[in-house]
């Protein structure tokens, strides 16, 4: 059920790279409603409550992230969270872009803009 | 304060709708707890406002992930169903047999009621076609054949008849002889029509011009198969073919005018050649019966009742006061499977057959699919687990049932494919006994496959239904503790019920089969008057009349040859009547003639009651003498069949009157199907060119040695005729062909449905027997017999079958009865068919259920007590 179909599949989409970010930010409380408002603070990218695990779920079956069932509380009505981590393969994806982002950056000319 | 906290109840409603049930705790949840955020931080209002937004955004992705957990969550019903298929391979065999059979006759019964539908449907004008029909007894129609000038007088005189058409067929069943030269064949498809016919009725011509091709007298068209047959490789059109008609040894030259394309078999009317009307000969006007068959187009927008209303004052202006008859229109799409007249121009299908068979294909199915309810539920404890475990992983009912309906559906898929090979095996039996040409056709038929497919679907959920909600209402702690237990199932009551159903069924049917066989064999059987199976008759010819005492002598030189008359008409092929006025009836009667030579009644052995047969030695009987029936003498309501000798008869035949007397009266002998009453019959002598048949009374010994020598007799005076014969039984059967394939297919069904029920009462008598290994086991420990052990474990079954017995008997007795109603002459129904059909089933359902409890009785009771 993977995904794989470009050469490197290391190479993240700027929102999966970004959600994988926000997951280890939240460490341990990543969980659909945090990962959402982290989102739309930090990076102002609007996801709906549902939509948000479009990309997650693809996340998981591309082996990035893993999930874990939490208790119920009631502040959501007797129903239990889903709480996502990071995997060793989703670290490495992650350094991957970061790699090539700073590779990418070095150097670069000056490049003056006229207005 | 609480309370404002709770999300809108619709919404929420709604949302649960469309969340995947896998992923419905982390998404309800997260909704809640985003809203109880929103509600502090913006207030109530907005947060409704907000929610409501956030689930129309979140639609496409409810809907992704509803499909991608439907697709997961299908993958692996199907799974655990081929491995419960595979596990369990005796009931999945007895499971998709049942179901395969079941589906195969009903998609055979649907090609049957397809093809019966189909016929003469392909007309453009068929909606406004109708036949003229008579009848002679002022209700219902009696006769499909009319006379010459009824069409064309209804119309001139009615301005809502757009055209008219008629078909004059030569003799009844008689065949013609055409020749092209020296290609001569004696064929039996041919009307004299009115040149209109291509334009009312549409069968394509491929050659000629349909509007003009029968205008002029002495042309012809034929098919273009006999185009072929007669001018094989070349163009018929402007050819001609030479025929004789009247088989007067006439000659006719006909020029063709055109070639139509065969005619379907699903038309009821069929010919290979027609001519013009106006070739004939002879007079064609008359209001009498006449082998004449008329077709009325009306104009659109006008019906059937406001014509027929005006068809008395018609008859009223040309009959006067001797109107015997009353005339009827009826719609040509009804003539296949609602007409059953004299006369009719080929043996007519049955809307009951139709009724009759689809019922039963309908019940075999029915049949399987309890099959596969009933095993389905007695298997329910080996579930029980499965479906345990699954509720107590998250499971919820809608799912269970889901996938056991799709277990089910699975099941009929395969039995859909397995059906096709048995319709293929099926199929040229059912074409044999009906002498039809169906055939499926894979590719063109779209709507047979999607048939199928919606077959498939239909059969999987009627008999995944029940154990489908049976087996999903299992309670996962009962079933975990093995607490569930064949004891106290309330699925056993409806369990047996169910078999009840089965049998009652399948001994309906064998009654039937019983039944329809005597009145088959009783038909078969009956004497009709004369020996039939040792007369053989053969179409006269101008050849042998002219020469017939000569011939005659030649003929009868041969022992096996023991006697020898003429007739116009013969019996099975019976149908012109003609006006008698008999001195002491007040009404001129309308009954059937019967012209004949000195001989006849001695060929056919025909036995004289009262008076004396026609013999050479009273020179008046030649021209003068007539003889009754005994139907006659009785209608007539004379005391006895003494009272009609003397009197005085006057015949109109032909516009010509014959006076004479009545010398004798004979016993009844059978003219036509035994669906008809006897009817009214008068014999007298006409000279040899009004007679069409010779029949041979043969020696049933050495009956080709007889053959060979009336065929080279025949050969030497008749050297341009054929001698086509035919024995005088097998016409017989003809008439009640209908019957008799009725006959065979229940014959086929009762069969196909006892084998399926018996398939699952195998299956059911299996399963006992494992449950009871145990039981079996230890009382054989103790000293129990294996006999005593095959009855115990068959008593129940046997005790359901008998019970079957007692619902079938009246249902089947009832049905009968309706059946033989429509019989002038039938069978009674006795004890013995019940007896025979309960004997039967009982005999069947034991050896089944013995097969299993005698290999649960054999075995060895230390394995049986072990097998924990």
């Amino acid at each position: 059920m993977s995904n794989h179909n470009g050469v490197d599949m290391k190479i993240l989409s700027r929102t999966e790279e970004l959600i994988l970010l926000a997951v280890w930010k939240l460490h341990g409380q990543a969980y659909g409603v945090t990962i959402r408002k982290h989102l739309q603070e930090t990076a102002d990218l609007n996801f709906s409550i549902g939509g948000i695990y479009v990309p997650l779920d693809r996340l998981v079956r591309k082996g990035y992230l893993v999930t874990r069932q939490g208790d119920p509380t009631p502040q959501r009505g007797g129903m239990s969270k889903r709480f996502y981590e990071l995997t060793a393969e989703g670290m490495e994806a992650l350094q991957e872009v970061k790699r090539v982002n700073d590779l990418m950056w070095k150097n670069l000319p000056d490049v003056s803009f006229s207005s | 304060m609480e309370r404002n906290y709770k999300s809108p109840r619709i919404a929420n409603w709604l949302l649960r709708r469309m969340i995947a049930v896998q992923i419905e705790q982390q998404l309800m949840g997260d909704f809640e707890e985003a809203y109880r955020d929103y509600v502090q931080e913006y207030g109530r209002t907005q947060a409704i406002l907000w929610y409501w937004g956030q689930i129309l955004c979140s639609l496409p992705s409810l809907i992704h992930s509803k499909i991608y957990w439907g697709a997961h969550m299908l993958k692996n019903y199907i799974k655990i169903a081929f491995r419960n298929l595979l596990k369990h391979k005796g009931y999945s065999f007895i499971n998709i047999l049942g179901l395969a059979i079941g589906m195969a006759c009903c998609i055979i019964i649907l090609l049957y009621v397809k093809d019966e539908l189909s016929y003469d449907n392909f007309h453009e004008k068929g909606d406004r076609l109708y036949r003229l029909t008579l009848s002679t007894t002022q209700d219902q129609p009696t006769n499909a054949n009319t006379s010459f000038s009824q069409g064309p007088a209804m119309a001139e005189a009615f301005p809502e008849v757009a055209s008219v058409v008629r078909f004059r067929k030569m003799g009844w069943g008689e065949k013609r002889v055409f020749a092209n030269g020296d290609n001569r064949f004696y064929e039996e498809q041919f009307f004299f029509t009115d040149p209109n016919v291509f334009e009312v009725f549409s069968f394509p011509m491929i050659a000629g011009n349909p509007k003009t091709a029968l205008t002029a007298p002495y042309s012809l068209v034929l098919s273009e198969s006999m185009a072929e047959k007669y001018f094989a490789g070349e163009s018929a059109l402007g050819k001609t073919i030479s025929a004789d008609p009247y088989n007067d040894g006439d000659f006719t030259e006909f020029k063709i005018t055109g070639v139509f394309k065969d005619i379907p078999h699903n038309s009821h009317i069929k010919f290979d050649f027609l001519a013009s009307f106006k070739s004939q000969k002879g007079r064609m006007q008359s209001w009498g019966l006449d082998p004449v068959f008329t077709y009325v187009l009306l104009k659109p927008g006008h019906t059937k009742k406001a014509v027929e209303a005006r068809l008395p004052a018609l008859l009223e202006k040309n009959l006067g006061d001797r109107q015997w008859y009353t005339l009827h229109l009826q719609p040509l799409a009804d003539i296949r499977l609602h007409s059953r007249l004299r006369a009719e121009l080929e043996p007519n299908g049955d809307i009951n057959y139709i009724y009759i068979f689809s019922a039963i294909a309908a019940f075999i199915l029915l049949i399987a699919c309890i099959n596969f309810m009933n095993l389905a539920t007695a298997r329910s404890s080996q579930r029980a687990k499965e479906v345990g475990m699954r509720k107590v992983l998250g499971a919820v009912r809608g799912q269970l049932v889901k996938q056991f309906l799709g277990e089910a559906v699975l099941l009929s898929i395969i039995a859909v494919g397995i059906a096709f090979i048995l319709i293929e095996l099926l199929l040229p039996v059912l074409n044999d006994i009906l002498g039809k040409a169906i055939e499926i056709n894979y590719i063109s038929d779209v709507l047979l496959v999607q048939g199928m497919c919606l077959l498939a679907l239909l059969t999987g959920v009627l008999a995944g239904s029940y154990p489908a909600f049976f087996l999903s209402a299992f309670r996962p702690v009962d079933t975990l503790k093995g607490s569930r237990g064949s004891q106290g199932d309330p699925a056993v009551l409806l369990r047996k019920g169910l078999v009840v159903f089965q049998f009652t069924i399948s001994i309906i049917l064998i009654a039937c089969t019983a039944v329809v066989w005597q009145q088959m064999e009783y038909v078969r059987s009956k004497n009709l008057g004369f020996a039939r199976d040792q007369i053989l008759i053969a179409p006269l010819n101008n050849d042998i009349r002219s020469n017939y005492k000569t011939v005659k002598n030649a003929l009868l030189d041969h022992h096996g040859v023991q006697a020898m008359g003429l007739s116009e008409q013969v019996p099975a092929k019976a149908g012109n009547g003609a006006q008698y006025t008999v001195e002491g009836l007040e009404q001129p009667v309308g009954i059937t003639r019967f012209f004949v030579d000195h001989d006849f009644l001695k060929a056919y052995d025909i036995e004289v009651v009262a008076g004396r047969g026609f013999s050479e030695e009273f020179s008046t009987d030649a021209s003068e003498a007539f003889l009754l029936n005994e139907t006659f003498v009785n209608r007539a309501e004379w005391a006895s069949p003494d009272e009609a000798l003397g009197r005085a008869v006057q015949m109109q035949h032909a516009r010509q009157n014959y006076n004479g007397k009545i010398i004798g009266v004979v016993k009844d002998f059978h003219l036509s199907s035994f669906r008809n009453a006897l009817s009214s019959l008068a014999i007298n002598i006409m000279p040899i060119e009004k007679l069409n048949f010779i029949s041979f009374r043969i020696s049933t010994e050495n009956v080709s040695g007889t053959l060979d020598h009336l065929q080279e007799a025949w050969q030497t005076f008749a050297p341009g005729y054929p001698f086509d014969y035919y024995f005088l039984d097998d016409d017989f059967a003809r008439l009640h062909q209908a019957d008799e394939q009725l006959g065979q297919v229940f014959q086929y069904f009762a069969f196909l449905a006892i084998f399926v029920a018996c398939l699952g009462l195998f299956g059911l008598a299996a399963f006992t027997a494992e449950r009871r290994t145990k039981e079996i086991g230890i009382r054989k420990v103790l000293g129990a017999s294996v006999g005593s052990i095959v009855l115990l474990l068959s008593r129940e079954f046997t005790r359901w079958v008998i019970f079957a017995n007692i619902i079938a008997w009246p249902a089947a007795y009832l049905m009968m009865e309706i059946w033989l109603q429509d019989f002038a002459y039938k069978i009674n129904v006795g004890v013995g068919v019940f007896l025979f059909s309960a004997a039967a089933a009982l005999l069947i359902a034991i050896v089944t259920v013995s097969l299993q409890t005698m290999k649960a009785a054999i075995a060895n009771p230390i394995k049986s007590i072990r097998y924990e």
